[in-house]
């Protein structure tokens, strides 16, 4: 490497960091498979842990990933790093005010796959289909900033052209689960 | 009507005791999140039923999918 810069030293990994635990800790598995999956395994709405994926993206990026399809909402969020805190991990903070977001949320008890984008504070559902089992979703942004999915082998999906510094997570209800598969952010993004 | 009081755990068993088995969850302001649903428990049916699912929550935890 021939410099490191604190951009390049926040680049995307597949890993599961700034774990909240709702209540007190507790024997439950929170997060395995040596950190690329966070899980809530605590009955419906029990015990449940949320956390940030390591890294942020300012350019393109691309992730992959597994929702969970249990009773409680597996989600994968992209939200302003502006309005979050690392202390707390919030669903609803994809769709605030002044920025852009997008969610990924899937249950089996509702058996919904649900995809929106949160723009300037109103949320818009772009994917409302059957829910996932088993199925790598690729989340990813190119170089003029237009964000796409794509689920299984479904046909890729549009979500639209955001420039937002992101962070990513997963807003649990338990039972549910994410597994990260791949993240990085693109070469270009370093510039 | 407010269920804030309530953990979110006591909430799914009571909207389980009513036959409701799709999710359910807590809204910031206190009121029920059935997640676009129709035909979901009334609130004072998921009233009716807090009492007995606040035992079944303290004697057994949370219900298991």
């Amino acid at each position: 490497m021939a410099y490191a810069s604190s951009v390049e030293w926040n680049q995307l990994q597949p890993v599961w960091t700034m774990v909240v635990e709702s209540g007190t800790m507790d024997s439950n598995q929170g997060v395995v498979n040596y950190g690329s999956k966070i899980q809530s395994t605590g009955g419906n709405n029990g015990h449940q842990t949320s956390g940030y994926m390591k890294g942020t993206a300012r350019g393109s990026f691309k992730i992959q990933f597994k929702l969970g399809h249990a009773w409680g909402w597996s989600s994968f969020y992209a939200a302003n790093v502006s309005v979050v805190n690392n202390h707390e991990v919030v669903g609803a903070k994809y769709n605030q005010s002044g920025v852009n977001g997008i969610a990924f949320i899937n249950n089996s008890s509702n058996n919904n796959f649900i995809v929106s984008k949160g723009v300037n504070g109103t949320s818009t559902t772009i994917t409302s289909a059957t829910g996932l089992s088993n199925t790598m979703i690729t989340f990813w942004r190119d170089a003029s900033n237009v964000c796409y999915y794509k689920a299984g082998s479904n046909s890729t999906v549009t979500l639209g052209t955001f420039a937002d510094h992101w962070v990513f997570y997963h807003a649990a209800q338990s039972p549910c689960s994410c597994e990260l598969l791949a993240a990085n952010n693109d070469r270009d993004a370093l510039s | 009507m407010n269920f804030s009081e309530y953990n979110t755990a006591v909430i799914a068993h009571a909207a389980d005791m009513l036959g409701w088995t799709k999710s359910v969850n807590l809204k910031s302001d206190g009121t029920l999140e059935w997640y676009g649903e129709s035909s979901h428990p009334t609130d004072a049916e998921m009233n009716s039923k807090m009492e007995d699912a606040q035992t079944e929550y303290d004697n057994n935890g949370a219900k298991d999918s």
